[in-house]
């Protein structure tokens, strides 16, 4: 009778222990298999020509056939992902699907899957300095510190790796970069006579002012000086007002909270709201959209703007009307008492973040493929191919960049997607963008961002339009703000 | 076991109540659960009372929202019904090449109402926009016309956009109805000497003026809760918000500030003004039966 209970007792005891350890083993997370450092240092990897895969990919992601991610907009203008899905697939053998939405509508849509704990989307796309803050804080995004060690963070550039970092966290990585150079028009400067390109917004002030009254007598009412976007969609006011105020040594946030209630600030706003008011930009401002004002300028309706980068790959092909009558130049300081240290960029940058709700082994293929699109290798077909910047500066200082290009594969997909053919040739403007990865700036706003930033473009509409005065619009906005964010 | 037929009829309507359960009542109790909670994405979930109602409607911008939602919807159902009452007149009197036309009429039906939104921006656009750029050309303007910084006129412009994608749908109901109407009746009036005005006025009017009424209501209805239009034509809602509807606010809150508790109570402050016309809808059609 005693021993037929020890017997039992041990049967107990092993079951009980074979229990134990099988569930320590399903204890550890799939994406915990991943050896980031092996085969080689991760900076190492994201440094090849060619992505090297780390060590432990295969056990982590067995059984993921595929990866979901909405894109923002058609595949079609983004042949850089396009190529970048069919490397990782030709690696990896996960295939990757890119759910094309409206670019209005990928943040609402990862809002919806988010909210419902939906796991059969596992990358969302989001705004950097909007929407990133408040999705991380949310608990919506998959923390991803593993991937952003600080060797791999000073691989970056330190302003895009700032918006990124939230609560001490990792939770997005790349997914695009442009940076901000200031355009202009060397015909309409000559011809209204600006005698030097303005080097700072006190002179682009001037010159603006000049090229207005110069076209609109000689081209027509509807040409201007200068040209922004300040529409609320996407908010593209912020990235003026930022730039703006970045040329002054300021910032928009301060120990990560609002911080606009300074004299750089208030001369930000001011300048653009007396832009339209003193006509030398045009009242449409106010409802362009990023591409809209450079459509504006490429269509040679405007003298000068702060735009994307991207624009000098797309103005030889896109707008043949320019003839070449462009030219770029870091953006300028606020003006002749700043250091040059303040011909700061504004980025437009927008992420990848894992959905928190995907199943262990999807959210280990989902944080390969972010590892993957930062790489060397992805970032130069972001830059060569697509036209837009590399997250990577390594990128611009490689000076065999173009031959490692699979300029076969880049025309294929292309064949495929319905780009037109990619034209193999070096990086336009190379030296402003190169400069530009290294200063380059963007602040990744707390959560509650974006009422901020409606309410600032209703009183950059009421300052304008209703005749309010700059000032006392921006104190009524500020406290709206202060109200809603404390 | 014999089954009264009121009991029968209770049995045969449960398949029915289930889906209203599961698509209606749940799905708004939810909703109406959520209106009174702080749900900001930023502070921990709690409950608030009031709070999120208090907050909508002490919105010192409330008013004017709400004064714009009814400008909107009034504005593009009147441009709606306008419009359709003229095109199904023309196309009740049109015998050749009839259904080219009829067709014609339901085109802009297929599009959605977003890409309405789009079209029309792109069509006001004040910089590539080819309304501008005629009236330029035709000397009519010196300047660009710009519709978005006149409020009024940015208002005209949605009110144009969203009427443009409601008109098919009132014309076709409204044409139903005028062929339903007996020719006698048009020739009886005919030989008492009525003109085309008397017809109008007398017979076709009278005649017509149920289905149009029950189309203006639907028409009414989808109208104060649109956002599409107005979201894709002016996002953020214009210029100093001078398009800024109910709808606008509520998707603002949801989607861009991240505020579940406030989109919520917007949700049902706007979910009993449209119950309030939808009523009138009910009541004009049970009063039918």
């Amino acid at each position: 009778m005693k021993s037929k209970s020890v017997v039992i007792l041990c049967v107990f005891l092993a079951a009980l222990l074979v229990v134990g350890i099988t569930s320590a083993a399903q204890g550890e997370k799939a994406y915990e298999l991943i050896d980031w450092n092996k085969p080689l240092p991760m900076t190492e990897r994201l440094l090849a020509d060619q992505y090297v895969l780390p060590e432990g990919w295969q056990e982590a992601t067995k059984g993921v056939k595929e990866l979901v991610f909405f894109n923002s907009g058609a595949l079609t203008h983004d042949i850089a992902t396009a190529i970048g899905m069919e490397l990782f697939e030709q690696k990896t053998g996960i295939h990757v699907k890119a759910l094309e939405v409206g670019s209005a509508y990928t943040f609402p849509k990862f809002l919806s899957v988010v909210t419902s704990k939906d796991p059969s989307v596992h990358i969302g796309f989001i705004r950097a300095e909007v929407e990133y803050a408040h999705v991380a804080s949310a608990g919506w995004a998959h923390p991803i510190d593993e991937l952003w060690t600080p060797e791999v963070q000073a691989l970056y550039s330190p302003g895009l790796v700032d918006c990124i970092r939230w609560d001490d966290h990792f939770y997005g990585s790349v997914n695009i970069v442009q940076w901000y150079v200031f355009y202009y028009r060397p015909s309409w400067l000559e011809a209204a006579g600006v005698k030097k390109v303005p080097e700072t917004w006190e002179e682009v002030w001037e010159a603006a002012k000049k090229c207005r009254e110069w076209a609109k007598e000689n081209l027509g009412p509807d040409y201007y000086g200068l040209t922004f976007g300040a529409t609320k969609a996407g908010h593209i006011h912020i990235a003026m007002l930022s730039a703006l105020t970045y040329s002054q040594g300021g910032r928009t946030l301060k120990e990560g909270k609002f911080n606009l209630d300074t004299p750089e600030f208030r001369e930000s706003w001011s300048y653009l709201v007396n832009s339209i008011k003193e006509d030398i930009a045009d009242v449409a401002c106010l409802g362009y959209s990023w591409s809209d004002y450079q459509k504006v300028f490429g269509m040679g309706k405007a003298a000068m703007m702060l735009g994307y980068s991207v624009y000098a790959v797309k103005f030889p092909t896109d707008f043949p009307e320019m003839a070449g009558d462009w030219a770029a130049v870091a953006p300028p300081k606020w003006d002749a008492t700043h250091p040059d240290s303040h011909r700061i960029g504004y980025i437009n940058y927008d992420e990848y973040v894992i959905n928190n709700f995907a199943d262990d082994r999807h959210k280990a293929a989902a944080m390969l493929f972010l590892d993957f699109y930062r790489s060397k290798e992805a970032c130069m077909y972001e830059l060569l191919v697509e036209g837009n910047d590399s997250f990577l500066p390594a990128v611009y200082d490689d000076p065999n960049i173009v031959d490692k290009v699979d300029w076969d594969l880049a025309k294929a997909v292309a064949e495929r997607i319905g780009a037109s053919e990619p034209v193999k040739a070096g990086t336009t403007i190379p030296e402003v963008r190169a400069a530009s990865a290294k200063t380059a700036r963007m602040e990744a706003l707390p959560p509650g961002a974006a009422y901020v930033s409606d309410i600032l473009s209703e009183y950059l509409g009421k300052s304008v339009i209703e005749g309010m005065d700059a000032d006392e619009a921006l104190s009524e906005a500020l406290s709206k703000i202060v109200q809603y964010t404390h | 076991m014999k089954i009264s037929d009121s009991r029968y009829g209770t049995i045969l309507s449960i398949p029915g109540l289930m889906l209203l359960l599961v698509w209606v009542l749940i799905p708004f109790s939810y909703l109406f659960y959520l209106s009174f909670l702080r749900y900001d994405n930023i502070n921990p979930v709690i409950f608030s009372g009031f709070a999120n109602y208090e907050r909508v409607l002490g919105d010192s911008a409330f008013p004017l929202i709400l004064t714009r939602t009814f400008i909107f919807a009034f504005g593009s159902t009147g441009f709606t019904v306008v419009t359709s009452l003229i095109l199904a007149f023309c196309l009740n009197r049109i015998v050749k090449g009839s259904t080219f036309f009829r067709s014609l009429v339901i085109m802009p039906w297929a599009v959605p109402l977003i890409l309405s939104g789009f079209l029309w921006a792109w069509m006001f656009h004040p910089s590539f926009g080819p309304i501008s750029d005629i009236l330029m050309k035709l000397k009519l303007t010196s300047e660009p016309l710009n519709i978005y910084k006149n409020p009024n006129m940015a208002m005209a412009g949605i009110i144009i956009a969203d009427g443009w994608r409601r008109i098919p749908f009132l014309t076709i109901i409204t044409l139903a109805g005028l062929q339903s109407i007996s020719p006698e009746l048009y020739d009886a009036a005919k030989v008492d000497g009525a003109d085309s005005f008397h017809i109008f006025g007398y017979v076709s009017m009278p005649l017509v003026s149920r289905p149009l009424l029950i189309g203006t209501l639907i028409t009414l209805m989808f109208s104060f809760r649109s956002i599409d239009v107005i979201y894709s034509m002016t996002p953020g809602g214009g210029y100093a918000k001078s398009t800024y509807v109910l709808g606008a606010y509520l998707f603002d809150y949801m989607y861009e500030f991240l505020n579940f508790g406030v989109a919520a109570s917007a949700s049902v402050i706007l979910i009993i003004f449209t119950l309030a016309i939808g009523s009138v809808f009910i009541y004009y059609t049970l009063k039918k039966r």
